[in-house]
């Protein structure tokens, strides 16, 4: 193999020189299936560019990598929405918390048949009366 | 004509980042589809991982300047195919363990009587020899180890400076010094003689 007059000002030894031009040689020997496959290669990814280009959202905000921080961002928004509505007493917009307590009382009072006969038939002084030594004494524990 | 019709052709004539982009690909598509083909052996494997590297290349860093693309590219490169590498080496081990028959890279290679047959174009001398150096070197390139495999042709066939080898291959500029330092002896040793 015979090898070019050499650069002095080219830094590569002559082994390197023989090395790329050998190299570069073979690059240009591709045969045609080879460099037909290249080629429509780049033309599908031309088009993947061109569809990214024709998308809105790549307008707005022209990198991929933007859309990371803002769907996490989303995404934890979203979540606090769905833990808040999810806490008792807030399903009922305009309700305060104390009726919303109540209502679930007197639902398990209608769904507890003993319950409901003590409502009918007991002594309603006596009744008044456990319950507000009741509320006395969790006033008490809670102090 | 509306955008949404425009091939991708008609784009790179119109959209310049579409036009910087084709001729960029252009430029390095046939080398690294020599370096994907040294690495793995195999040219349809090979010919994958470039076409993935371009596709991730244009969809992920498109908008990043052009002087970046060409670390950018050899590095998704060579993680394109280290992952060929590695599905290579599962499919190697399930295969053994499969009964005896056609393998499913015997499957995959359809015979072509076409691409077997012999060139009609004629033989010089000047070819045979080009033909001996191009297949000794690349012999010696593909035993190297992979690490002295990539600097050797990122710096020698690409051109790649120390500092953009090194951001290709994700390591410090000495090591790329290093990798490329014992690729050359490795392969003065072994092609010594023929060089001659």
């Amino acid at each position: 193999m015979s090898a070019e007059t050499p650069d002095p000002r080219d830094p590569r030894s002559e082994f390197e020189r023989r090395t790329h031009a050998t190299l570069e040689a073979s690059v240009e020997r591709l045969d045609g299936r080879t460099r037909s496959r290249l080629n429509q290669a780049r033309q599908r990814a031309l088009e993947a560019h061109a569809a990214r280009s024709r998308s809105p959202f790549a307008r707005l905000f022209g990198n991929r990598g933007l859309f990371a921080p803002a769907g996490a961002v989303a995404a934890a928004a979203v979540l606090a929405v769905v833990l808040w509505t999810g806490r008792p007493g807030v399903d009922a917009p305009g309700v305060a918390m104390g009726d919303g307590v109540a209502a679930v009382e007197d639902l398990d009072l209608l769904a507890d048949n003993d319950a409901l006969e003590l409502t009918r038939g007991g002594d309603p002084e006596f009744y008044e009366w456990a319950l507000a030594s009741s509320e006395d004494d969790s006033e008490a524990v809670g102090t | 004509m509306p955008a949404a019709l425009r091939g991708p052709g008609e784009l790179a004539a119109i959209d310049p980042k579409a036009r910087a982009l084709e001729q960029f690909l252009a430029s390095i598509e046939r080398k690294a589809f020599k370096v994907a083909q040294l690495a793995l052996r195999h040219d349809d494997d090979a010919l994958d991982a470039v076409q993935d590297a371009m596709l991730s290349l244009v969809t992920t860093y498109g908008e990043r300047p052009s002087e970046e693309w060409k670390p950018l590219f050899y590095r998704i490169l060579e993680n394109k195919i280290r992952d060929l590498q590695r599905r290579r080496t599962v499919r190697g081990r399930v295969m053994a363990w499969l009964p005896a028959g056609r393998s499913a890279e015997d499957d995959d290679e359809e015979w072509d009587p076409i691409a077997q047959a012999a060139s009609s174009e004629p033989q010089p001398v000047m070819r045979l020899e080009l033909d001996e150096a191009i297949g000794a070197l690349e012999q010696a390139i593909a035993a190297l180890p992979a690490r002295q495999q990539q600097a050797f042709l990122m710096r020698n066939l690409e051109g790649l400076d120390v500092a953009a080898t090194a951001a290709a291959m994700g390591c410090s500029e000495g090591s790329v010094k290093t990798h490329y330092f014992r690729a050359l002896q490795t392969l003065r040793a072994q092609l010594g003689e023929f060089w001659k």
